[in-house]
C-alpha cells in the first residue's frame, strides 16, 4: 500500500489528509484550527487527530510520503518578520538606486556594495573585490543570522555570485542564498528583495521542518518530508529549508493540485472558498497556472515562479456588517462565527437575546472579544484591561465601547486585534448558511439570535437578510471570479479589465428579462469549488456564468490531497543571444557563459549539459525517474514592413525536469 | 474674432510657414485675451503637427519641416519667455533622446527633439552613437518619464532591446515609457522588445508620447 500524508495549513484551518494513490482515495482527513503565531501546533494536532482516526487501517510505516503545504513563508513576508540578514550587492548602481529610492525596497538596512557584476552580454564589468567581500563577511558574520548575495546581471554570468557565495560559506557557516539559485531573470532590485526574503526566511522554515519530522517520529512514520512550492510542485525538506521563498503562496497552490486531481479535469477554474479569503486558479493542462511576472506578495514583487492567483478577502468567516449608512458589507475583516464562539462559550446566548431585547442599536452589537494568542511582550494599561477583562469569557464589544472611556478602549483593542493578541467575534456567511438551515453546524441558537439583532437593524425579516447576506456573498464571488477571467484588452490600464467585470456582474444580477439588450457570458471551462461549505455560494455563479459546477468529493480537504499530488517539477531557462555583431552566439548557463560559431552547435550543446544537470536538481529536490523536456523559443525581430526579413534576438531553452517523490 | 478663428489663423501660419504672418496672429490672439499656453497647446504646435502629418505624405520636403519645426520652437520660446516671470507654462514632462551605440544617423532623431520641444516636451538630446551606459547615466541624473530610441540600421536595431533590457535589469523600467523609431522599425518590431510606443514619424511621436503621459498619470 503507497499511503502519503498531506498537511495543508490555511489562514483558518490546517487539514491533514491519509491519501491512497493506488485506489485514489482519501482514507482519512482531519481538520484542526490553525495556529498563526505557532504554526507547529496546528501541525502537530492535524497529525494526531488524522493518524489516531484510523489506526486499525494502516500502520504509521505503510506511509511512504509526507509533504507539507504552510503558510509560514506567506506570512512572514506579508507581515514583515524573519532574522537578520547582510545583504551583498556586486556592481549595483548605488547612484541610481539612490536616485529612485531603491534602497528602502530591500527588506534590510545592512546592504554592502562590492565592486564587480556583469553586462547584459555577461561580459565583466569589473573584476570581483574578493578582498572587500572577505572582509564585509568577517566584519558581519556575528550580527547576522544569513548572508544574500547579488550580482548586476548575475544571471546571465553567476560568476560573482558564485564566489561570494562560496567565500561566505568558507568563512562563515551562517546560511548563504545567491539571486541565481532562486530566478533566471532579469531585474536586480527584485532579485535583490527576493534573495533577501529568501535568506530571512531560513530559519523559520528550517525550524518548522525539524518540529514537523519530530512529531513524524513519534507517530512512527519513516518517510520523506516534501514541501509544497508556489507553484504547487514538491521539494524535499532540504531543498525547501534553502529556498524557503519558494513556498509563498503554496497554499492556492496545493488547493488548484488537489482539485484537478480529485475531479480529473486538466482544464478549469478553482475556486476556493475558505475562511478567511477565497482563491481563485486557472488549472491547464493539470497544472496551475503560474504568474509569469513574479508572485506579487504583500505588496512586494519577487521573481518567485508561483501560481497566478487571485484572492479575495471574502469568505465563510468574513464579517458581516454595515456601513454608517445602514449597507451590508462582507469583509475582508475575519471573525470567529457566533455558532463557533457558542459552542464553548453558551452564555452568549444570554448577551445576544439581551441586545436584542433593547430597543436602540448601539454599534458593537452582536460582536465580542475573545483571547488570542498568548502574550510574550509588555502592553499598555488600556490593554492590559481588555485581556484581562476577556480571559475567563467573551466580552460583549458593545458594552465595553459606549461608555466614557469608550473612545480610549476601542483604541486600544483595535492594537490588540492587530496583534493577533483578541480576536473579534461576530455574525459571518456561515452563520447566515446556519440559520437557514442549509449546514447544521455548531450553536445554531447563536447565530440565530445575532441575525436577529442585525436584521432588525435594517427592518428586515430574519429570513430575509440572512438570504441577502449569502447573495451578497454570492455576488463578490462572481464578480471576483469575472475579474480573474477576462482577458485584459491589449494597451488599456488594469483598471479598464476591473471596470468592465464590475459592469458585467452589475448587468447580471438586474432582472434579464426586463433590459432590452439581453446579456449571457459563457465561460469555457468548468469551475472546481472546493472548501467548505461551497455549494450554497457557487452554484448560482456557476449558473450565471454558463458553465458546469464540480465539487470533488472531499472537496473540503482538496489543498491537502494536493499538497501530496504536485510531483517534483524543476524549472530552468537559459538564453543563448548574439555576441560580436551576430557573428558568434553566447550561452548563458548556470555554470558561466560558452561560446559557440553556430546557433545549432550551441543548442545541441546546452541541451545536451542541462538534461543531466535538471536531471541532476530534480534529484537534489527528491524526485526519480525523472523526465527531462526542453521548449525552445526563437526570438527574432522583423522589420521593414511586409519584408520577410529578420533579425536573431535570442534563443530562449526552457527546461522541465518532472520525477515522482523518491520514497 | 473668436478664439476658434484666432486658433485657426495661426494654425494656418504654421502650416505656410509665415514667419511674419505667425507674430501678427499671435499679436492679434495675445491682444484678443487668448491664454499662450492656449495659443502654444491649441494653436502653433497643432500647426506642427499638420506639417509633419504633410512631410509624411511627402507633400512638403524635409527643409521645410525643419524651417517649421524652426519658426514653432521660436514662437514657443517667446510665449514662454514673455509670460514666465507671472506664471510658467508647465512642461508636460522630461523626454531623452538618442540614437543607438553604432548608428550615427541623426536627421529623424533631431526632428523628432525639434517637435517634442515645440510640443511641451524637456527635450534632452543625448545626440547619435550612445552606448547603453551613457544612457542609463542621464537617466540616473534626469529621471525622464520617456525614452527615444532611434535608429535606422537594421544592425543596430538589436541595440534598442538591449537599453531595454538593461534598463529591466537596473529596475527603472517601470519608471519610465520608451518610444522607438527608425525608418527600418516597426510596430511588431517594438513590440517584440517591449517597448511602450512606436512612431512612424515625428508629429505621430508626439501623439504617443501624449498618449503614454496620459495612461501615466491615470
Amino acid at each position: 500500500m503507497s499511503i502519503s500524508l498531506g498537511i495543508d495549513t490555511g489562514g483558518t484551518y490546517t487539514d491533514a489528509v491519509l491519501f491512497d494513490h493506488a485506489s485514489n482515495s482519501v482514507l482519512s482527513s482531519a481538520k484542526a484550527l490553525t495556529t498563526r503565531y505557532d504554526l507547529f501546533s496546528g501541525i502537530s494536532n492535524a497529525i494526531t487527530t488524522v493518524c489516531n482516526q484510523n489506526k486499525t487501517a494502516f500502520r504509521g510505516n505503510e506511509i511512504t510520503l509526507v509533504s507539507l503545504s504552510t503558510t509560514l513563508a506567506t506570512n512572514a513576508v506579508t507581515e514583515g518578520y524573519g532574522s537578520k540578514v547582510c545583504l551583498i550587492l556586486i556592481g549595483y548602481n548605488k547612484k541610481m538606486m539612490d536616485k529612485y529610492g531603491f534602497q528602502k525596497k530591500l527588506e534590510t538596512d545592512d546592504i554592502v556594495h562590492i565592486s564587480g557584476g556583469h553586462t547584459l552580454k555577461g561580459d565583466e564589468i569589473a573584476p570581483l573585490d574578493e578582498e572587500a567581500v572577505r572582509k564585509v563577511i568577517l566584519a558581519k558574520y556575528k550580527e547576522v543570522e544569513a548572508f544574500a548575495i547579488s550580482g548586476y546581471f548575475g544571471t546571465r554570468n553567476p560568476a560573482h555570485e558564485k564566489r561570494a557565495g562560496e567565500l561566505a560559506e568558507k568563512l562563515t557557516d551562517l546560511p548563504v542564498t545567491c539571486g541565481h539559485e532562486l530566478t533566471t531573470r532579469l531585474n536586480s532590485i527584485q532579485r535583490a528583495v527576493t534573495v533577501t526574503l529568501n535568506a530571512r526566511l531560513i530559519p523559520f522554515l528550517h525550524n518548522l521542518i525539524a518540529d514537523v519530522e519530530r512529531t513524524l517520529v513519534e507517530y512512527d512514520i519513516d518517510a520523506p518530508l516534501m514541501v509544497v512550492r508556489g507553484d504547487g510542485s514538491m521539494v524535499n525538506s532540504e531543498w525547501a529549508a534553502r529556498h524557503p521563498i519558494e513556498t509563498i503562496i503554496s497554499g492556492p497552490a496545493a488547493s488548484a493540485v488537489g482539485a484537478a486531481h480529485l475531479t480529473g479535469y486538466q482544464d478549469a477554474l478553482v475556486v476556493d472558498v475558505g475562511g478567511t479569503t477565497t482563491d481563485i486558479a486557472f488549472i491547464d493542462k493539470g497544472r496551475p497556472r503560474l504568474n509569469t511576472e513574479g508572485a506579487f506578495i504583500g505588496g512586494r514583487r519577487t521573481l518567485v515562479e508561483a501560481v497566478d492567483v487571485h484572492t479575495v478577502g471574502r469568505g465563510g468567516d468574513s464579517h458581516v456588517d454595515f456601513s454608517r449608512d445602514k449597507k451590508l458589507t462582507i469583509g475582508p475583516k475575519r471573525v470567529v462565527p457566533l455558532s463557533l464562539l457558542g459552542v464553548d462559550h453558551p452564555e452568549i446566548l444570554k448577551t445576544l437575546r439581551r441586545q436584542r431585547a433593547a430597543d436602540i442599536w448601539e454599534y458593537g452589537m452582536s460582536q465580542f472579544l475573545v483571547s488570542g494568542r498568548s502574550l510574550n511582550n509588555r502592553i499598555g494599561n488600556e490593554e492590559s484591561a481588555v485581556l484581562e477583562a476577556i480571559k475567563v469569557a467573551p466580552m460583549p464589544l458593545q458594552a465595553k465601547i459606549n461608555d466614557r472611556d469608550g473612545f480610549f478602549r476601542m483604541a486600544a483593542m483595535q492594537r490588540l486585534e492587530s496583534r493577533g493578541l483578541i480576536l473579534r467575534s461576530g455574525f459571518t456567511p456561515t452563520d447566515a448558511l446556519n440559520v437557514l438551515g442549509i449546514i447544521q453546524k455548531w450553536n445554531v441558537e447563536a447565530a440565530r439570535s445575532g441575525a436577529e439583532i442585525l436584521a432588525a437593524y435594517v427592518g428586515m425579516s430574519v429570513t430575509v437578510f440572512c438570504n441577502l447576506v449569502i447573495q451578497r456573498v454570492e455576488e463578490e464571488l462572481l464578480l471576483a471570479i469575472l475579474e480573474k477571467v477576462i482577458d485584459s484588452p491589449d494597451h488599456q490600464p488594469p483598471k479598464a479589465k476591473q471596470d468592465l467585470a464590475f459592469y458585467l456582474s452589475e448587468w447580471l444580477k438586474s432582472d434579464a428579462e426586463t433590459r432590452e439588450l439581453g446579456c449571457t457570458l459563457t465561460l469555457r471551462r468548468p469551475i472546481i469549488t472546493i472548501g467548505a461549505p461551497v455549494k450554497s455560494y457557487m452554484k448560482p455563479v456557476a449558473k450565471n456564468l454558463n458553465t458546469n459546477l464540480i465539487i470533488p468529493e472531499h472537496a473540503e480537504v482538496a489543498n491537502a490531497v494536493g499538497a501530496v499530488c504536485g510531483g517534483i517539477v524543476q524549472r530552468r531557462k537559459v538564453i543563448i543571444g548574439a555576441i560580436d555583431g551576430a557573428r558568434e552566439y553566447r550561452a548563458h548557463l548556470p555554470d558561466g557563459v560558452h561560446d559557440f560559431l553556430d546557433l545549432e552547435e550551441a543548442v545541441s550543446y546546452v541541451h545536451r549539459t542541462m538534461s543531466l544537470y535538471m536531471k541532476a536538481l530534480a534529484e537534489k529536490a527528491g524526485a526519480e525517474k525523472v523526465v527531462v523536456q526542453m521548449k525552445r523559443l526563437d526570438h527574432t525581430g522583423r522589420f521593414v514592413a511586409g519584408s520577410n526579413e529578420t533579425i536573431f534576438l535570442d534563443t530562449e531553452l526552457v527546461f522541465t525536469a518532472a520525477g515522482r517523490p523518491a520514497c | 474674432m473668436s478664439t476658434n478663428e484666432n486658433l485657426s489663423r495661426i494654425i494656418e501660419a504654421v502650416i505656410k510657414i509665415d514667419a511674419g504672418l505667425l507674430d501678427t496672429t499671435i499679436d492679434d490672439a495675445l491682444q484678443a485675451g487668448l491664454d499662450p499656453l492656449m495659443i502654444v497647446n491649441e494653436g502653433v504646435t497643432v500647426g506642427l503637427r499638420q506639417v509633419g502629418d504633410l512631410f509624411a505624405e511627402e507633400e512638403i520636403f524635409l527643409p521645410e519641416l525643419v524651417q517649421a519645426g524652426r519658426l514653432v520652437s521660436k514662437a514657443v520660446e517667446n510665449l514662454t519667455s514673455a509670460f514666465s516671470e507671472e506664471k510658467t507654462i508647465a512642461k508636460k514632462g522630461t523626454f531623452l533622446i538618442a540614437t543607438v551605440k553604432g548608428d550615427v544617423h541623426d536627421i529623424g532623431k533631431n526632428l523628432v527633439s525639434l517637435i517634442m520641444a515645440a510640443s511641451g516636451y524637456d527635450v534632452v538630446d543625448l545626440g547619435t552613437d550612445v552606448s547603453t551606459d551613457d544612457i542609463v547615466e542621464k537617466i540616473t541624473e534626469l529621471n525622464p518619464q520617456l525614452l527615444g530610441l532611434s535608429s535606422l540600421l537594421s544592425t543596430t536595431m538589436p541595440a534598442q532591446r538591449e537599453v531595454i533590457q538593461t534598463l529591466i535589469e537596473a529596475g527603472v523600467r517601470d519608471h519610465l515609457h520608451v518610444i522607438v523609431g527608425g525608418a527600418p522599425v516597426t510596430q511588431a518590431w517594438a513590440q517584440e522588445i517591449g517597448a511602450d510606443g512606436y512612431a512612424e514619424n515625428a508629429s505621430q511621436a508626439v501623439l504617443e508620447a501624449d498618449l503614454l503621459m496620459k495612461q501615466m498619470t491615470a
